[in-house]
């Protein structure tokens, strides 16, 4: 992906006699458009094969739009975010379906209660968690970002308590279901933010730099 | 034909640039890797 992005920018860059300030921006977008399709596709391919589809993809939208302003664990290669990234996101979709079984307005209230009191108090202390790669210095910029984290998890919360009001008018099971993927989805956001979360992703991420890039060397 | 290369190109800038000026203001991608950011995007 890095290297589709950087001969994306080069030959965009080339073509439009660009600086170097625009050829590293291009790059930089071209990766993420790359980065966001391909996550995407294969939560989709593999939701689809494991028959989990709105759940993964839930659970994605959630978990990537509360990571954008509450930051988080980064993987150390792009190839280790999506595989990581992609068995995570079914394993969740997994873990909301087996829930499912217990899904009712108690079940939902008490699930509700202890996903939002945890995510408000650790967004409060730790948001955002930035990277080396991205490191985010200025004091406004991090009080924005957790206002900004603040203000996602308010708008689950109001979908969460809209989804308990519309199975209690309409009966859809489905509603409950969704609504435990958004939970979930939360709750991984918020794991990983934390120290804990940190050393269970290092772990993770050592496991696939193992077993990805050693049997790269012995090509 | 090289005229709407040329498009393409000038298309592909304007949309990759929109999208990374729009990855500035996050903390971080959409998934768990986060590239470099390129200095002319840092707001520090």
């Amino acid at each position: 992906m890095e290297r589709l992005s950087t001969s994306i920018s080069n030959k965009v860059a080339a073509e439009l006699k660009l600086d170097k300030d625009s050829r590293d921006v291009i790059a930089y977008g071209a990766f993420a458009i790359l980065q966001i399709l391909l996550s995407t596709a294969l939560v989709i391919i593999f939701g689809y094969l494991f028959n989990v589809v709105v759940e993964a993809l839930i659970i994605t939208f959630t978990v990537s739009t509360l990571r954008k302003y509450s930051g988080g664990f980064h993987s150390s290669s792009p190839s280790i975010c999506v595989i990581a990234g992609t068995i995570i996101c079914m394993a969740l979709s997994k873990t909301a379906l087996k829930l499912s079984t217990l899904a009712n307005c108690e079940f939902m209230l008490i699930l509700g209660f202890i996903t939002f009191l945890i995510a408000y108090l650790i967004i409060y202390k730790l948001a955002p968690v930035d990277s080396a790669a991205k490191p985010i210095k200025k004091l406004e910029k991090r009080k924005r970002m957790k206002k900004d984290s603040m203000l996602i998890l308010s708008a689950y919360f109001i979908i969460a308590i809209i989804n308990i009001i519309l199975y209690l008018y309409l009966g859809y099971k489905k509603l409950l279901i969704y609504s435990i993927c958004m939970h979930i989805g939360i709750l991984w956001q918020i794991f990983t933010l934390t120290n804990l979360g940190h050393m269970v992703l290092r772990k993770v991420d050592a496991f696939f730099i193992y077993y990805l890039f050693r049997r790269e060397d012995h090509k | 034909m090289k005229g709407l290369s040329k498009k393409l190109f000038a298309l592909t800038a304007v949309v990759t640039t929109f999208v990374a000026a729009a990855m500035a203001t996050s903390a971080c991608f959409y998934f768990m890797y986060q590239p470099e950011e390129p200095k002319c995007l840092r707001e520090d």
